[in-house]
């Protein structure tokens, strides 16, 4: 059954063309592709290894260069492909249970991108156990196992970072696992202090500091602090940072500033949703527009058997498409896969759309055994204990 | 706090070098193509469609370097892209495939990216029903590429995904299969009357009166089991009517009503029945109720079709399997519902106690289920 329906859908997905409008532009001009200005020399290499790689697909170190490049853009720009197109320069690699170690740390970095979180801690672990002196596995690690809720396991990597990572780095781990078990404003504190200390670090790592810092500002209610942080967080101009701050504006209530600070920045799924989300409260002409266009991606997702989007997705039909039962299902899957702070709350956002406080009996107990204390999620506690009286 | 930003730091710890701070880069989603076909004995049409912005990954299209690629640019290689992308597929016998003639590329727009759509026709040996179709494009650059593949010949419908792993799939176009697909349209049609409280408590409350008849100011059993299956005919008819009649319309695309329009009528109607129970105004004309708030429900039908994707080679099909299935589903409400009311039609119990009470209850039910559904607030389970 579950088979037809999935035919089904890809069916009508496929087909669903008949129905667009194909055209072919009367202007030469027309631009069907932006490849940004500033990028485009960047592109311009990273297509002249990928090339060069294509003669010579077994050269490891063009296959790492091309690897490399297009993590580093898929990191910054939130773009889904860059991974597929980095696991493809390692494909000769890829299924060798045994592949050299830089392809193995890689490939832990691009199964975590593809949500295979397991698989990316196997190659972890067996860079580890080699030398477990790898501050990059070590510290990549620990970010997994936050991602899975496994807080003590994170703490103890973070614990064990040597040196070479940096104090800021070091600091960020160890102080994020504090905050998600409960004690965010012990952990902000000490973060500025750091952040402070150490004003020469690099200006990525101070911003990827500043906005863990910003969500840990979130997390204890404090909005203007969490602003604080944001603004020099937002300043590289990376595409997942961006995307935190606009949930900050929609959990404060601000969406005409989230359509200022996205619209037209990026044509990224994680994007749009925002923009959607803003667009919905503020009944902009434009939010059909990106509504029909996530629905189409997700569609596309969903008839591809890719299961990247279930936040993303939980998250479209809570808040765009209000179909309760839809976003709880979708929520409680994702919730299988990643637990954090996010995760937590918009499962217990859809139990309570649903009206299902027993669909909650994990996520509470998970946040009751971490210790886990968010003002945002403090109110759907309360309101689902409510229920249970 | 987003996984996606934890991480972004990690590419800075673990690669040295520039940092490549993107403000806009086009089309962030996972990347499809996508090949529809219709096969007939030895003939072959359809049209595969990829981003252009993966064919400009896989086929360097943007000439001059200036980080656009323009629809000149693209319709300067017309005929040799055509050409490259049309080899990298292939639809027929693995040893001949069919011979795939290029059409004019049109360029159309999927989740707000642009796409580039190549037609073609093909001439083959005569197809039979095992389809062999091969599918080899972008996997070499891009490993989480997917092509989603829909073939079809006049009947029959077979669709699949493909990956780096799985590049050549044979799809059967035996129409037996058919039955399959009517089978399982009909189940899903009887599931959802079973699961569909609203439907059902309709449904139910109109056959509680079924059983008997106003006279005067009173309740009367009806005298014969004859009469008490006729007036549940006439009603379950009627809405069985109605509601395949919008079903249909708005399955395909006829008609279209928001959902929260629907869902509050279908609640409006639960307590319409109900009160018509209480005090009642139709009495012998129960049908004609059923019918008007009949062709809400199928409304409502039509959205959980929606959600099942209708194959478009058997939409018609699946759509009147659907409506059987919801019609079996009904008529085993009915089965097991009106020989109990027909045995206790007598009983002052029932005439006094039971449908009343039982009517306001149901009324209370669905002026919550209005409430809720018209407000969006969660009072009541539905």
């Amino acid at each position: 059954m579950t088979h037809r329906i999935f035919a089904a859908a890809v069916a009508t997905l496929v087909a669903s063309a008949a129905s667009a409008a194909p055209y072919r532009p009367s202007d030469d001009a027309t631009i069907l592709v932006t490849v940004p200005h500033a990028a485009a020399s960047m592109q311009t290499a990273f297509r002249k290894s990928q090339i060069a790689l294509a003669a010579k697909p077994t050269d490891l170190t063009l296959a790492l260069e091309v690897a490399r490049a297009a993590i580093r853009d898929g990191r910054a720009s939130a773009d889904p492909r860059r991974y597929g197109q980095a696991q493809a320069a390692l494909a000769p690699w890829w299924s060798m249970p045994d592949a050299p170690m830089n392809v193995r740390v890689l490939r832990a970095i691009i199964r975590q991108s593809l949500h295979d979180f397991a698989g990316a801690e196997a190659d972890l672990d067996a860079i580890l156990d080699i030398d477990p002196r790898n501050g990059q596995a070590r510290l990549t690690r620990a970010f997994v196992r936050q991602t899975v809720g496994a807080l003590a396991d994170a703490k103890d990597d973070c614990r064990r970072l040597p040196p070479s990572v940096g104090a800021i780095a070091s600091a960020v781990c160890w102080l994020r696992v504090q905050a998600l078990t409960g004690s965010a404003g012990e952990a902000l504190e000490r973060l500025d202090q750091v952040i402070k200390i150490d004003g020469k670090a690099d200006p990525l790592l101070r911003r990827w500091a500043q906005a863990i810092g910003a969500d840990m500002a979130a997390m204890l209610g404090q909005t203007e602090a969490a602003d604080l942080h944001f603004s020099e967080a937002i300043d590289g101009g990376d595409i997942p940072t961006l995307v935190a701050f606009a949930d900050h504006l929609l959990d404060t209530d601000r969406p005409a500033k989230v359509l200022t600070l996205l619209d037209g920045r990026s044509e990224a799924d994680i994007v749009y949703l925002r923009l959607a989300i803003a667009g919905k409260r503020l009944n902009d002409a434009r939010t059909p527009h990106w509504i029909a266009l996530l629905a189409d991606r997700f569609a596309a997702a969903k008839a591809g058997g890719v299961q990247l989007h279930l936040r993303e997705e939980a998250r479209f039909e809570l808040e765009v498409r209000c179909d309760a039962a839809a976003a709880l299902g979708l929520a409680l899957a994702n919730w299988k896969i990643q637990k954090e702070p996010n995760d937590a709350r918009l499962l217990l956002q859809a139990v309570l759309a649903a009206n299902d406080p027993a669909a909650a009996a994990d996520v509470l107990s998970f946040i009751e055994k971490t210790g886990l204390a968010d003002a945002r999620i403090r109110p759907l506690q309360d309101k689902i204990a409510e229920k249970h009286l | 706090m987003s996984r996606l930003i934890a991480f972004t730091i990690l590419a800075a710890m673990i690669f040295s070098g520039t940092l490549f701070s993107a403000t806009r880069v086009e089309a962030h989603s996972q990347s499809y193509g996508f090949l529809r076909a219709t096969v007939h004995d030895n003939h072959v049409s359809g049209q595969l469609e990829l981003a252009v912005r993966d064919l400009d990954l896989a086929y360097s299209l943007d000439a001059d370097g200036d980080g656009s690629v323009t629809w000149g640019e693209l319709r300067k290689r017309e005929s040799e892209l055509a050409s490259l992308v049309l080899h990298k597929i292939s639809i027929g016998p693995a040893k001949e495939p069919c011979d795939l003639v290029p059409g004019a590329i049109a360029i159309d727009s999927r989740g707000g990216e642009n796409y580039a759509i190549f037609p073609f026709t093909g001439a083959c040996e005569a197809l039979g029903k095992q389809i062999r179709v091969g599918y080899d494009l972008m996997f070499v650059l891009d490993a989480q590429h997917r092509g989603l593949v829909d073939i079809s010949n006049h009947d029959v419908g077979r669709s699949t995904v493909m990956t780096p792993e799985t590049r050549v799939a044979v799809l059967d176009l035996e129409s037996d299969n058919r039955l399959d697909a009517i089978r399982s349209f009909i189940s899903s049609g009887a599931h959802h009357i079973w699961i569909g409280y609203d439907h059902m408590l309709f449904l139910i409350t109109l056959l509680l009166s079924a059983v008997v008849m106003r006279s005067g100011n009173m309740w009367q059993p009806v005298e014969t089991l004859g009469g008490a299956v006729w007036a549940t005919t006439r009603i379950v008819t009627a809405f069985t009517l109605a509601h395949s009649i919008t079903l249909s319309a708005a399955a395909l695309g006829i008609v279209e009503l928001p959902s929260r329009l629907v869902e509050s009528v279908i609640a409006t109607s639960v307590a319409v029945a109900a009160i018509n129970n209480l005090f009642p105004v139709v009495s012998r004309r129960a049908w004609i109720a059923a019918f008007a708030f009949g062709l809400m429900h199928g409304f409502g039908f039509a959205s959980i079709l929606t959600d099942l994707g209708l194959p478009p080679a058997r939409k018609l099909v699946a759509l009147f399997s659907f409506n059987v299935g919801v019609e079996l589903g009904q008529l085993a409400v009915v089965a097991g519902l009106l020989p109990v009311l027909f045995l206790i039609r007598r009983s002052a119990a029932y005439t006094q106690v039971a449908l009343p009470a039982g009517s306001l209850v149901i009324m209370v039910i669905g002026f919550m289920w209005l409430l809720q559904r018209a407000t969006g607030m969660n009072i009541v389970p539905s």
